[in-house]
């Protein structure tokens, strides 16, 4: 089989479970585990608050070798 | 590919291409155009070849073609009938339109004449009557031709154009060399030896609450390779002699500067994701104007706040804080010292310059809270006493001089990616600043700071106000300038747009690359700066890395200057490339004569252990 790189972006949902000045915590639905990031990194139309519910779109991870 | 008519009007002065084979009769429409964007790309796979009386877009539309045509043949006269007298009519309507407005505006009448008021003194029989009348009033009794003249005098008279440069003001900076730190006694200045009091540090710990312990360390040039916690800001040692903020005389120390480092009480940086900790000299790009330059001896404070405290905006503002008790010592002395150990001044001049084009920066500053925030309008040059952070003004348009920015106006909070934060010693030296006030073709009338909110709709309402700021100054063009990357981005494309619709000519500079590449646009963003240096288009967490220089001004001027001539700016490749950059860098020296030196980037740095496992495996 030829080697064929995944790249797929999908649509992800979370929730915001943790705001900090220095970040936010979103965990995602579907039990497919959290990430954090600085909120520069986040684009709301207000304040975020806990408890908010993201999208975006991500591909799966690939181990770069 | 055939183009819509919008794009027909858009390109209406490039080369007239079929797309398709035609037949002759035909009227030509977009439909029957080749896009111009991909024009060189034919000429140079060697398909196209365009003659010199090739016609151009807006000439042909609506002609008819005369013959049957292949495609991707240019449209010569030949060819083509019924040729419009379009772009001739054109010009002449816009040259009488011009003289039509001319005329109308030296008609303005002016109006507002004020009634006099009458005293009125009936005498029916009298002797010996003196009256004495206080001249105010006295002129209003004067016949009515007479009160017609008093006030045709003071009647606002239009202003004729006498414009001549003026100095409005200077600022004088007075270096004072050290080129030794040592603990003692107490502080003071001693021919070039600065001597720091040893226990000053306990007054520091103690001014603030969420300060748990202050190392204060003398780092010298051959001590460069030791390990340092993530550098929160690099800052000059400066204080007023004389005057404000901007103007009078400034005192600051060469060879020797303050940089803020620290943790929490667990060991967590003060950073936000991304921090420059590790070997100083693998870790700093020395020489920019916001770094460390090589040999300067760094008198380094590694605070630790509270747990936790670190990603909380008053954690890392106490850190600078405490910082600032131990360089406010420091200035005292400054203040005091010997005039015979100035080794140089320079002097700052703040001009009008007439007739010339009118051009604001624009620098938009972080303002999401914590580690994003900048303290403005200290007291003394990058001092936090007297100062407000600009969070807490609501992010809104701060309008200062371009001298104010020069003597620490700004005591920068902000720990951002550190490849393209600007510090507060990148305020005191910034280049873009420093180049357009001494540029003979410019007219730099001020510097505009604004925060960048969290919130879009916050993002959109100080946008606005921003808007307005530049509306009423009246320029010629603009220069928007923003540090880091992210949600930032996207008041930093609504700042361009509000100018750009204004139809001013307006030049963004940001770092971009290819992790920052941005994810907003519009159409008057026709003309940017990438401030990227990074050999990948990264933030590779390297202080100052990506941050604005002497050469990203140079071409930000260039590009402006071109701009507000008439000429337009090439289209961005999609995908980023560092040969863009070269290009523009050798138009600009051909063009001037000049040299532009380029900055170095990490390549010379030797590697951390950070950079090879995360950021160069390829390497």
């Amino acid at each position: 089989m030829k080697e064929e790189s995944f790249i797929n972006q999908n649509y992800f949902q979370g929730k915001i479970t943790d705001i900090s000045d220095g970040g936010v915590k979103i965990e995602f639905f579907g039990r497919l585990g959290s990430i954090r990031i600085p909120k520069r990194m986040l684009i709301s139309k207000e304040e975020p608050k806990i408890g908010s519910e993201v999208g975006f779109m991500m591909t799966y991870p690939e181990v770069l070798e | 590919m055939a183009i819509t008519a919008e794009e027909a009007r858009e390109h209406k002065d490039e080369f007239a291409i079929t797309c398709c084979r035609f037949e002759a009769g035909e009227e030509i429409k977009p439909s029957n155009l080749e896009d111009p964007n991909i024009v060189p790309d034919l000429e140079d796979s060697g398909l196209l070849e365009i003659p010199e009386n090739c016609l151009k877009i807006g000439e042909v539309l609506g002609a008819k073609l005369k013959v049957t045509v292949d495609a991707l043949t240019p449209l010569t006269p030949d060819l083509v009938e019924g040729l419009k007298e379009t772009v001739a009519e054109k010009k002449e309507e816009v040259e009488e339109s011009f003289k039509e407005k001319e005329v109308e505006e030296r008609v303005v009448p002016i109006k507002g004449i004020r009634d006099s008021e009458y005293v009125r003194i009936h005498i029916g029989e009298g002797k010996d009557i003196n009256l004495d009348i206080p001249v105010c009033i006295s002129q209003g009794f004067g016949a009515d031709t007479k009160s017609e003249n008093i006030v045709k005098d003071s009647a606002l008279e239009l202003k004729e154009d006498s414009d001549e440069d003026k100095i409005i003001r200077t600022l004088t900076r007075k270096h004072f060399e050290i080129d030794e730190v040592k603990f003692g006694d107490e502080t003071k200045i001693q021919g070039t030896t600065l001597y720091i009091r040893e226990n000053i540090v306990e007054e520091a710990i103690d001014s603030q609450d969420l300060v748990t312990n202050i190392e204060l360390d003398i780092i010298t040039p051959d001590r460069y390779g030791e390990y340092s916690n993530t550098i929160m800001d690099v800052q000059p040692i400066a204080v007023k002699e004389e005057g404000g903020l901007g103007e009078g005389i400034t005192r600051v120390i060469d060879g020797a500067v303050v940089v803020v480092t620290g943790t929490d009480e667990k060991g967590v940086q003060i950073g936000e994701f991304g921090s420059s900790e590790g070997e100083i000299d693998r870790n700093v790009l020395f020489n920019r104007p916001g770094s460390p330059d090589d040999g300067d001896i760094l008198i380094k404070t590694n605070v630790t706040i509270k747990e936790g405290k670190n990603m909380e905006r008053p954690g890392p503002m106490a850190a600078h804080r405490a910082t600032d008790v131990i360089t406010q010592e420091i200035r005292e002395v400054l203040k005091k010292a010997d005039e015979e150990l100035i080794v140089n001044e320079e002097e700052f001049v703040q001009k009008h310059r007439a007739k010339r084009k009118k051009v604001v920066i624009v620098k938009e500053i972080m303002g999401q809270g914590a580690m994003h925030d900048n303290f403005i309008m200290p007291d003394e040059p990058v001092g936090t006493l007297g100062a407000k952070a600009n969070v807490d003004l609501g992010n809104v348009p701060i309008v200062v001089t371009p001298l104010q920015i020069l003597d620490g106006c700004i005591h920068a909070l902000t720990c951002i990616g550190p490849a393209s934060k600007e510090t507060s010693r990148h305020y005191f030296r910034e280049p873009l600043v420093l180049e357009t006030m001494n540029d003979e073709d410019i007219d730099l009338l001020a510097v505009v700071l604004v925060g960048s909110p969290q919130a879009n709709n916050e993002k959109f309402y100080v946008s606005r106000l921003l808007g307005t700021t530049v509306e009423a100054m009246n320029v010629d063009g603009a220069i928007v300038t923003t540090e880091g990357f992210g949600n930032n981005h996207i008041d930093f494309a609504s700042h361009i747009e509000e100018i750009g619709k204004r139809d001013i000519p307006v030049v963004g500079m940001t770092f971009s690359g290819v992790q920052g590449e941005l994810v907003v646009g519009n159409k008057y963003m026709d003309a940017m700066i990438d401030l990227n240096k990074s050999r990948q288009g990264i933030e590779n967490e390297i202080l100052s890395n990506n941050c604005l220089t002497k050469e990203d001004a140079k071409r930000a001027l260039a590009m402006l200057k071109a701009k507000m001539a008439g000429e337009t700016i090439k289209k961005a490749e999609r995908k980023w490339s560092s040969d863009i950059k070269m290009n523009n860098i050798a138009l600009i020296e051909k063009a001037t004569g000049e040299k532009i030196e380029l900055e170095p980037n990490e390549t010379l740095l030797k590697m951390s252990e950070k950079r090879k496992k995360i950021y160069e495996k390829d390497k």
